[in-house]
């Protein structure tokens, strides 16, 4: 039995298309014959299968973004400034991220 | 006598050879690899072919299977229909001006048209075939029965020009307009991103394709991308396939893999081996 996926842009949860028997992938264009088919099974009263749906980042895969986003040699450069200046600029970057993203 | 002009056959020359109108000038025939060179699925010959599946391109088989064999060659190849089979070639509509057709081929297989958006209907003829009646801008359908087939033409007018013989290059952009296949163990510039279930391909396709076409992921091997401190790979498998692009700028993404790596939240760049196929058939 022929059967149809919905699938999403996992970055904007719009359906962009369907997937016919887990091989065909589909777009939503009248002019496409394949998708044409899929309007017509449609119609006979079918339902797609629900699209899967991205899981949501954890909050340690968030901030490990944002810790990514300066090297380690740049982060042990701002530890050697820190403790030479007498600063706290590291932990303060630290401490801002987990603010921003704190856990759930 | 080097040629003659006459109001009946137009222009006939000294190999008997006509020209029945002005637009026997130029692209006449309006099918596509109509003499078997290119087979981008590669069909086998003798294998089954299940109605509206294709085996050469653009030709898609009938109602009750279009089974053919043959032996490939680099030049025309023909082909021999089995009993009770057929092989239908649909013309798209933007390549239809309307009016009077005339369908030529060799061989022993007998044909029958669809005009107007129809599909293929009423008595198999011999070659050559009239058609009158067509209107501008829909699509038409040959279709040829059991026996042997080669150098097919549907051109404009009334009157059987020879076949029109295209260099192999021109006539494989025309079929890629409605199917293409990459090489096995393709790379692309690709992504991973959202939570790095979500693999994305970059194509671009060879010419621009009749509309979005359905893709197909002939083979999932090896996505290279860089973990931040090193570089990484994982093999996708599992999942479904989808698609969004357009016409000439395609990105296919295999949705859901069972494998991905465990990772950030960031997207990544990287190259994946993957062969990709892509279809707008009629």
């Amino acid at each position: 039995m022929t059967t149809y996926k919905l699938t999403l842009n996992p970055q904007t949860g719009e359906a962009i298309g369907v997937c016919k028997d887990g091989v065909f992938g589909i777009p939503f264009d009248p002019a496409n014959t394949d998708y044409q088919e899929y309007l017509a099974w449609l119609a006979e009263g079918n339902t797609p299968i629900p699209a899967d749906i991205p899981p949501e980042p954890t909050c340690q895969e968030l901030r490990a973004t944002e810790y990514n986003l300066k090297s380690t040699g740049e982060q042990f450069g701002m530890m050697f400034d820190d403790r030479v200046n007498g600063t706290t600029a590291w932990v303060d970057w630290q401490d801002g991220i987990k603010a921003a993203i704190p856990k759930i | 006598m080097a040629a003659s002009l006459d109001g009946t056959n137009g222009l006939t020359f000294n190999d008997n050879t006509r020209m029945g109108t002005a637009n026997s000038l130029g692209t006449r025939n309006i099918l596509f690899n109509a003499d078997f060179r290119i087979n981008q699925r590669a069909y086998v010959s003798a294998a089954t072919l299940a109605a509206g599946a294709y085996g050469h391109d653009r030709f898609k088989a009938g109602a009750s299977g279009g089974d053919y064999s043959f032996t490939q060659l680099a030049s025309s190849t023909q082909v021999t229909i089995a009993s009770g089979k057929s092989l239908i070639q649909v013309v798209e509509d933007k390549n239809v001006v309307g009016g009077s057709y005339v369908l030529s081929w060799t061989g022993t297989a007998l044909a029958r048209v669809g005009v107007n958006s129809a599909t293929p209907s009423g008595t198999f003829v011999v070659s050559p075939l009239l058609i009158t009646g067509q209107t501008a801008g829909t699509t038409m359908s040959v279709e040829f029965n059991a026996g042997t087939l080669n150098t097919a033409q549907l051109e404009l007018g009334t009157v059987a020009t020879p076949f029109e013989r295209r260099p192999i290059g021109l006539e494989l952009a025309l079929c890629q307009r409605y199917y293409y296949k990459e090489p096995a163990s393709a790379y692309h510039m690709a992504i991973l991103d959202g939570s790095a279930d979500f693999p994305s391909a970059f194509v671009y396709h060879p010419v621009e394709m009749r509309a979005t076409p359905t893709t197909v992921f002939e083979s999932l091997l090896r996505f290279d991308y860089n973990s931040g401190s090193a570089s990484a790979n994982f093999t996708p498998s599992g999942g479904t396939t989808a698609y969004v692009g357009n016409a000439r700028l395609g990105v296919s993404r295999k949705n859901s893999i069972s494998n991905a790596p465990a990772s950030s939240n960031a997207q990544r760049n990287g190259q994946w081996d993957v062969q990709l196929s892509f279809s707008t058939e009629l």
